[in-house]
């Protein structure tokens, strides 16, 4: 009995002592990818204080510049980049299609996860193999038959496009069906529908709370995909209207245009359209990382 | 058969009309077979017909309709287009505000000949719209996108100020009057006049011009400002910039006349000199609209630059980055000259579309513009723009009042581009693939200076490979 | 235990839910997607240019699939493509593999309770940072970092330092600009592989892992028997999607040059079909873009079956094998007594 616990004891030390060891390991690795992470959006920050001669002229520096005030008066007010770049409206738009689209793709997809996992019919399998074919699909396949198609519908150049496709996401409805089928527990339908729930109701009161975590995460995800969206987006609006530009739409119309290559004020465009989304990652991370948690603990 | 007819149409009434030009100018006959030119829905080829028989009288009728409320024009230069609705609405009391906007589709010409695609097929309101000249052709040829200028009453005697080579740009390959512009973009080659002294005893333009008068000279004086700087200077910034004066220079086109693909002489010399070029460092191997393209100036490390008109302005334009802004030391120690072949770059052209509904305010707009001289020159002196006008560049430049902060010795770049612009010829030389070949050749140009391609051979073979795989069926290949 | 009519009763009763369920799904992706699909590959039958309304059968994929010998643009176009897949399929293993190695190693991390990291929320949250980022600006960003001239910073660095003597092509070596590829992928997509892989963690329940603890199994021991294989399902998600991202890389190979030439050794397929639908909008080559997409999507199709069938649950195929038979067994009885249970 001794012998065990002093067996036990010494490796314990060890143990403790070997897991500290790989604890710092790991904190210095961890340290290293933050600065790689960080460094690139380190140096646009850096870059937006700065104006343009002292970019060109004097390559990269570690050191913010004093330019920073002048850059967004310069961005405001100057023609050329008022005429493409607006944050505000850009910050609204892309907010809205970016909302909008991610409550359609994360409850549809959870409904149609639901649909496939809880209740059994002929074309189950079928339905599923379909999902799977269709995630297969390269985008570029269909962009432009699709943008054709709005067109001929006169659907072009309002949000409409943008927003309704989400109901149809295949990878997510994948990754819902994977989380349901190792989470959810089918007793509780039955449980439901013995206490006179209806399937609908069901789902809403009861699949959905205990999908959070799943769906929040799909959120996330869902929504900085939609917000950064470039392709589709600019396909779709074609008119280019002020006011219907989303943000990545007006950060590449600074980016690409020759006359304002004035890269100071550049760079403090991209960094204008990158804080509202950093903000609020920052201030959801908590949920995020609680949602991840939450969908841990199994029965 | 209806083919035949046409053409002995149009010959006899050639004839017919070069008689009445030959009688005094102002001939007020008005014309012949504009009784059935009336609305677009007569099919296009009608349409070319009757409005060339009457662009070659004097006075011609505006037949496009009034229907519309607002002149759009679609565009990717909104700030030009909104500099020229301020100046018009400033010089034309009776339009109001809401009688022109604009359309910004896209920032790069690239992206906006795209939209203007997906712009025509939908039916929003496009009346007037800008393209550029490597692309030009391919909405100039389609009558289905593009109307006749004569449609709106002009005539080839309203562009008589233009410069010619604006007027070849614009033309379709029939022969028709599809677009015009307000203004040219010819190019020269800027230098640091003080080095020109110290290194090659040049204290002129003038003097520098001979030192750089054709690529020989140009060639040696390269070596000799890379001796005396001690191999550390450039002679010109860009491949890119040098290849711009190349392609504007020309023998023929890139497509012949059985649609094969046709490379000039002048290509392949240029192949050879830029690789000559790069190994002895007299070109840098930065790319042009880079961060580093600046720099070269900016650092003192090109001797020159090839530049055109837009490039100028104040410290913040192209040019005025190329020197540092006005804190460095080298500003303003620039001068300018004509070099050793005339160019232009870029430039925008005004085209028709066959929707437009607003005929009297298009009208108003291109002849105010394109047209007009005196119009032409308060646009001019309103945006220090250098319009598509000899004569009114002319006048501008002997009254000596333009100045630029970024020429040595007060010199006035306009004096030089004056003659530049009406020394390019590119008659028979604009195809509908220009942008997509060019863009194929100077990527084969720049492999093979990297050592990536190991002979001119082997590179031109890549050029022609490319050049299939992006136009598999569009030319004719064996 | 309910009789077989009584099953087949209650199956059918709420069946008509599962449709109901998967309805607009299916409604939206009809409108939205089949029919664009379905026009893609019959632009793929059709002709390029000039030709765009002849039908020409075949001739695309034959040109692109196996080139031709007398024929220039085919031999063009069949090379060009197959240059771009290779390119499409190098970046992409030397991408996904660091990328799920790292991020493995940091799920399992961050999901260890015995190690005490601090600042682990920090580190979680930074790590996901990139991927927040749009592909222009990243490109963008890299571009600046890892320019090709002497202006670049990274090459002013290390030429101010005289640890080199000319500055190092990042973006138009052919090596270097595949691994700075991987690289930006890598950085852009490993925090959210390693939130995937954390939420896959979490749902193995923990009871299992402390069970090992005490029956003395060290960490790597849990993480192959007991970590690894539950996580299977996450992980095939995980390997689908990135291989189909993969396969689709668009973004990063098209904007990641300076001027106006690409570069051409990391173009990707996705990039050979853009090209030729958007590169010459005045006579576009349909016909080619829309077959190169038709043999992208075939070969997506082919190697995600392929993963499927690899990584099927052999228990859960056993046992719906098993189950089909019992209903079959089933069917067979009541039709034999008239559909009566006996």
């Amino acid at each position: 009995m001794s012998k065990k616990v002093v067996y036990g004891k010494s490796s314990e030390a060890s143990y403790t002592r070997n897991t500290r060891i790989k604890s710092v390991i790991i904190f210095v690795v961890l340290l290293l990818l933050t600065v790689i992470c960080l460094l690139p959006l380190y140096i646009l920050i850096i870059n937006s204080t700065r104006n343009v001669t002292q970019i060109t002229t004097e390559g990269v520096s570690l050191i913010p510049g004093s330019s920073l005030i002048r850059n967004i008066k310069e961005l405001m007010n100057n023609d050329l980049y008022a005429m493409v770049y607006d944050p505000l409206i850009g910050l609204r738009n892309s907010l809205f299609i970016a909302g909008a689209s991610t409550f359609l793709i994360v409850f549809f997809s959870a409904m149609t996860a639901y649909g496939l996992v809880v209740y059994d019919f002929k074309a189950r399998g079928a339905a599923f193999t379909f999902i799977l074919a269709v995630m297969m699909v390269p985008i570029q396949v269909t962009s432009t038959g699709f943008l054709q198609f709005m067109i001929q519908l006169n659907l072009a150049d309002t949000y409409w496009p943008l927003i309704i496709p989400g109901i149809a996401s295949p990878a997510i409805v994948f990754f819902m069906r994977q989380s349901l089928k190792s989470t959810f527990p089918l007793e509780i339908v039955e449980a439901a529908r013995i206490d006179g729930c209806g399937e609908f109701k069901t789902f809403i009161k009861i699949a959905i709370p205990m999908m959070k975590p799943a769906i929040a995460v799909q959120a996330i995800f869902a929504f900085i995909s939609k917000w950064n969206d470039y392709y589709t987006t600019s396909m779709i609006l074609i008119s280019g209207k002020l006011n219907q530009k989303t943000l990545p739409m007006m950060v590449s119309a600074v980016m690409s245009n020759d006359k304002t290559a004035d890269y100071g004020v550049n760079y403090t465009a991209i960094m204008l359209s990158i804080i509202p989304v950093c903000a609020v990652y920052l201030a959801l991370s908590k949920f995020i990382i609680a949602g991840v948690a939450l969908g841990g603990v199994k029965e | 058969m209806n083919k035949l007819k046409r053409t002995l149409a149009l010959v006899a009434t050639l004839a017919l009309a070069t008689t009445a030009f030959v009688g005094c100018g102002d001939d007020n006959s008005s014309t012949t077979s504009t009784g059935d030119n009336s609305s677009k829905a007569d099919d296009s080829s009608k349409a070319d017909d009757s409005s060339k028989t009457e662009s070659e009288a004097p006075k011609a009728e505006n037949t496009v309709p009034n229907t519309g409320d607002t002149l759009s024009i679609l565009c990717w230069t909104g700030d030009d287009i909104k500099a020229m609705k301020e100046c018009f609405l400033a010089n034309n009391s009776d339009c109001k505000d809401t009688d022109i906007t604009w359309v910004q589709c896209g920032t790069k010409g690239g992206d906006a000949a795209e939209n203007y695609t997906q712009y025509f097929a939908g039916d929003e309101d496009a009346d007037l719209y800008i393209a550029e000249a490597d692309w030009i052709m391919t909405f100039i040829n389609d009558d289905a996108v593009s109307a006749p200028l004569s449609n709106l009453g002009l005539t080839d005697d309203d562009f008589k100020t233009n410069y010619d080579y604006i007027k070849q740009i614009g033309t379709d390959s029939k022969g028709v009057l599809k677009g015009t512009s307000w203004q040219s973009t010819p190019g020269g080659f800027a230098y640091r006049a003080d080095l020109a002294k110290e290194y090659l005893g040049a204290s002129t333009p003038a003097e520098m011009q001979e030192k750089v008068k054709d690529w020989d000279a140009f060639m040696a004086t390269a070596a000799t400002v890379s001796e005396k700087s001690g191999g550390k200077m450039n002679m010109t910034a860009t491949i890119g910039g040098l290849w711009q004066v190349f392609s504007y220079n020309r023998a023929q086109a890139w497509v012949d006349a059985d649609n094969k693909l046709a490379i000039d002489d002048s290509c392949t010399k240029f192949m050879n000199m830029v690789k000559e070029m790069r190994d002895k460092n007299y070109v840098s191997d930065v790319d042009q609209w880079s961060d580093s393209w600046f720099a070269l100036g900016a650092n003192g490390d090109t001797f020159g630059y090839f530049v055109c008109s837009w490039c100028f302005g104040d410290e913040t334009s192209t040019f005025g980055k190329m020197q540092g802004g006005k804190d460095n030391e080298n500003y303003g120690k620039w001068g300018f000259v004509k070099g050793p072949q005339e160019y232009a770059w870029g430039g925008s052209w005004l085209c028709l579309s066959p929707k437009a509904d607003n005929g009297e305010l298009a009208e108003k707009f291109i002849r105010f513009f394109c047209s007009n001289e005196d119009t032409m020159k308060t646009y001019a002196e309103y945006k220090g723009e250098f319009v598509n006008s000899y004569n009114v560049m002319k006048s501008i430049v002997d009254s000596g009042k333009h100045t630029t902060p970024l020429l040595a010795d007060n010199q006035d770049q306009f004096s030089i581009m004056i003659d530049v612009a009406a020394g390019i010829n590119l008659d028979g030389k604009i195809t509908p693939y220009d942008s997509t070949i060019k863009a194929d050749y100077i990527d084969a140009v720049n492999n093979y200076v990297k050592g990536n391609t190991a002979s001119v051979d082997e590179a031109l073979n890549a050029f022609k490979t490319k050049v299939a795989s992006d136009l598999p069926e569009q030319l004719t290949w064996e | 235990m309910a009789s077989a009519a009584q099953k087949s009763i209650k199956s059918i009763s709420y069946a008509k839910y599962g449709y109901m369920f998967i309805a607009p799904f299916f409604i939206v992706y009809c409108i939205f997607q089949l029919w664009p699909l379905i026009n893609t590959f019959r632009l793929s039958f059709y002709g390029n240019g000039k030709t765009l309304e002849t039908f020409v059968g075949l001739k695309n994929f034959q040109n692109i699939l196996f080139g031709s010998e007398t024929n220039l643009p085919a031999q063009a176009l069949h090379d060009q493509f197959f240059d771009y897949f290779q390119n499409t399929i190098i970046i992409w293993v030397g991408n996904f593999v660091p990328q799920i190695l790292l991020s493995l190693l940091l799920a399992v991390w961050f999901t260890d309770a015995k190690l005490k990291i601090p600042g682990k929320g920090f580190f979680k949250v930074i790590m996901y940072m990139p991927n927040i980022i749009t592909a222009a600006s990243v490109s963008a960003l890299f571009l600046v970092l890892f320019g090709d001239t002497k202006y670049g910073a990274i090459n002013s660095l290390l030429l101010d330092r005289e640890l080199i003597t000319e500055p190092i092509r990042f973006i138009t070596d052919k090596a270097n600009s595949r691994i700075l590829v991987m690289f930006i992928q890598t950085w852009m997509w490993f925090g959210n592989t390693m939130i995937m892989l954390m939420s896959g963690i979490m749902g193995i329940n923990p009871s299992l892992f402390e069970a090992a603890n005490i029956d003395g199994a060290n960490s790597f021991q849990i993480f192959r028997k007991v970590t690894l294989p539950l996580l299977r399902p996450i992980m095939v998600y995980t390997l689908i999607t990135s291989m189909i991202g993969g396969l689709q890389m668009f973004d990063i190979p098209y904007l990641l040059h300076t001027g106006d030439t690409l570069v051409p050794h990391i173009q990707t397929a996705a990039v050979f079909v853009y090209e030729k639908f958007h590169k010459t909008p005045y006579a576009p080559s349909y016909g080619y873009s829309a077959a190169a997409s038709v043999i992208l999507f075939f070969i997506t199709g082919v190697l995600g079956i392929f993963v499927f069938y690899f990584n099927r649950d052999k228990d859960e195929a056993e046992r719906k094998k098993k189950l089909k038979k019992l209903k079959k067994q089933a069917k067979m009885r009541n039709k034999g007594f008239g559909g009566l249970d006996l």
